[in-house]
């Protein structure tokens, strides 16, 4: 009877783990930088390029997947709580007036991940089924 | 301080960075976009840009290349170039419209503060400072009511200085803009106050401005007002009545009210402007009735079908003189027809996005009243109709 109830445990978390980890997809920045948690509104806010430098004073690189892509979708509504065409208006406001940029744009997750961890200051975000070298970058959420 | 100067210098030196760091391969510091436009107007009657009532015209396009640099990671600086043909509005001659440096001192989510110098787009209602980029348009002409083109220099670019913020407030963040400096005064801010070509110009301007918006809910809700005063120094010529004025400063108050709310799938904006002017200084053909309330609004909806497709409805209402809605006592005075002192513009558009570099509209416009037809591209005032329809075509493409 305990050995049932032990494998049925097992069986439980073993599931609950990989339950988890089939929608946890991960914002990323590189090794340098400092902060070990973010908040959304500080997301939000340097994700539309509100916020251009970090707590210490280096300038943040934001680097997104393109406006329609499933995984930025994603992001921007669980993540910041708002729609991606709401962003591209912010973005094209600043960029259109001078007054700011927008963030660098990469085509597929390896290319974020390699921009991510060569780039001071760079923060992204990564699909999870992408296998992460936790040496050259630091999982800072999950979404 | 002589903002033109500074413009000048700006420009010079950013177009040198931009071309060693392009010569350079890759410069993560700098950033260059850029945009084409083209559209056609045809009408039933009255023409906008160009002679749209004979078969249509394709005297319209806009063309804009920037560059930004971020020299520190306080200092930035930006420039951006910019041709606009416009039937007989704009000639398409490039120009320069904006150059700037931006200082910014402190940057957290709690408060962001800044200061930007040069020639500076005019933080005016919500789409002011991107009126030519088609991209950021909610359709192919904006409310004519407020962002009347007629009067677009005035609108454009002033060369002067922005002190700008975002601060976090209960609930949402506050983002505000104080600007001083000199708008840029050619013949068509003429035509726009003056109704003509006037024998003299505005030389010597100058304007404050202060745009505050409310943004709540990530940017859901957006609830903003501008407040805008100018000065206009007319500086007659020796030309004869009714093409001259008495040297003084025409004065222009503007406060203005916007509100949206966005959702997924659907965005309501709506815009309420007050636009007092006041001619007395001048004299002239004004001294008839030389103080004005201009007002206007517009409502508008909205609705993206997918991330490709979009609709838009749109009420605009423009009063030449907020205590005549009709025009009558205008038209009594100035014998001009009544419908020329205002519009009602109902248009109905559609939007095509297949990626993220190109857009394609169209766009129908049911419009009584001529209270935005320009002088410009309808000399001959009298025939313009007071029942007229546009049908316009725009495609543009973003690099």
């Amino acid at each position: 009877m305990v050995w049932l109830i032990r494998i049925s445990l097992l069986f439980v978390v073993v599931l609950s783990l990989s339950a988890e980890k089939a929608v946890s997809h991960s914002v990323i920045v590189s090794q340098d930088v400092k902060e070990q948690t973010l908040n959304r509104n500080f997301l939000f806010a340097v994700f539309s390029m509100r916020v251009t430098r970090w707590p210490d004073g280096r300038p943040v690189r934001v680097f997104v997947l393109p406006d329609r892509h499933p995984l930025h979708s994603l992001f921007v509504k669980q993540q910041l709580q708002i729609f991606p065409y709401q962003l591209r208006n912010k973005w094209d406001r600043q960029i259109f007036t001078g007054a700011g940029t927008e963030p660098e744009q990469v085509d597929t997750m390896d290319e974020m991940y390699q921009k991510i961890s060569r780039t001071k200051g760079a923060i992204g975000y990564i699909d999870d089924s992408f296998k992460l070298n936790l040496e050259k970058v630091r999982v800072i959420d999950e979404f | 301080m002589n903002f033109n100067y500074i413009s000048a210098v700006l420009f010079s030196g950013l177009s040198l960075i931009a071309s060693i760091s392009y010569a350079n391969d890759f410069d993560e510091n700098l950033s260059v976009n850029g945009f084409v436009t083209q559209g056609f107007f045809y009408t039933d009657d009255n023409n906008v840009y160009g002679e749209s009532s004979d078969n249509g015209s394709f005297d319209f396009h806009e063309i804009g290349l920037n560059a930004a640099y971020r020299f520190t990671p306080k200092l930035r600086g930006a420039v951006q170039l910019m041709s606009r043909q416009a039937g007989e509005i704009d000639n398409g001659e490039p120009k320069l419209d904006y150059a700037l440096l931006d200082y910014r001192f402190t940057d957290s989510v709690e408060q962001a503060f800044g200061v930007r110098i040069g020639r500076l787009k005019v933080p005016f209602g919500f789409y002011n400072e991107t009126r030519d980029v088609a991209f950021t348009r909610p359709g192919i002409m904006l409310p004519q009511s407020i962002y009347f083109d007629q009067a677009r220099d005035l609108e454009l670019s002033i060369d002067g200085a922005i002190l700008y913020g975002s601060i976090s407030v209960p609930s949402g963040w506050l983002d505000i803009d104080l600007l001083y400096g000199s708008p840029q005064t050619d013949t068509n801010v003429e035509y726009a106050y003056l109704s003509m070509d006037a024998a003299g110009k505005f030389d010597d301007s100058e304007g404050v401005m202060g745009r505050v918006i409310f943004n709540s809910d990530g940017g859901r809700v957006r609830i903003g007002t501008t407040l805008a005063e100018y000065r206009l120094g007319y500086e007659p010529a020796g030309g004869s009545w009714p093409y001259e004025f008495n040297e003084g400063d025409l004065k222009l108050n503007v406060a203005m009210l916007s509100a949206q709310y966005n959702t997924e799938h659907w965005s309501l904006t709506g815009e309420y402007m007050v636009h007092d002017i006041d001619w007395t200084e001048l004299g002239g053909i004004f001294s008839l009735r030389p103080k004005t309330p201009l007002e206007s609004y517009y409502l508008q909806l909205q609705y993206r079908v997918n991330s490709q497709w979009d609709l838009l409805l749109r009420y605009d209402h423009l009063m030449l003189d907020g205590n005549d809605p009709q025009g009558k006592l205008n038209s009594q005075l100035f014998g001009k027809k009544a419908y020329d002192f205002y519009s009602k513009d109902i248009v109905l558009g559609v939007g095509w996005q297949p990626n993220s570099d190109w857009l394609f509209r169209a766009e129908l416009h049911n419009v009584e009243g001529t209270g935005w037809a320009a002088e410009q591209d309808n000399p001959d005032t009298g025939t313009l109709k007071k029942h007229w329809h546009i049908f316009a075509l725009q495609a543009t493409y973003r690099f």
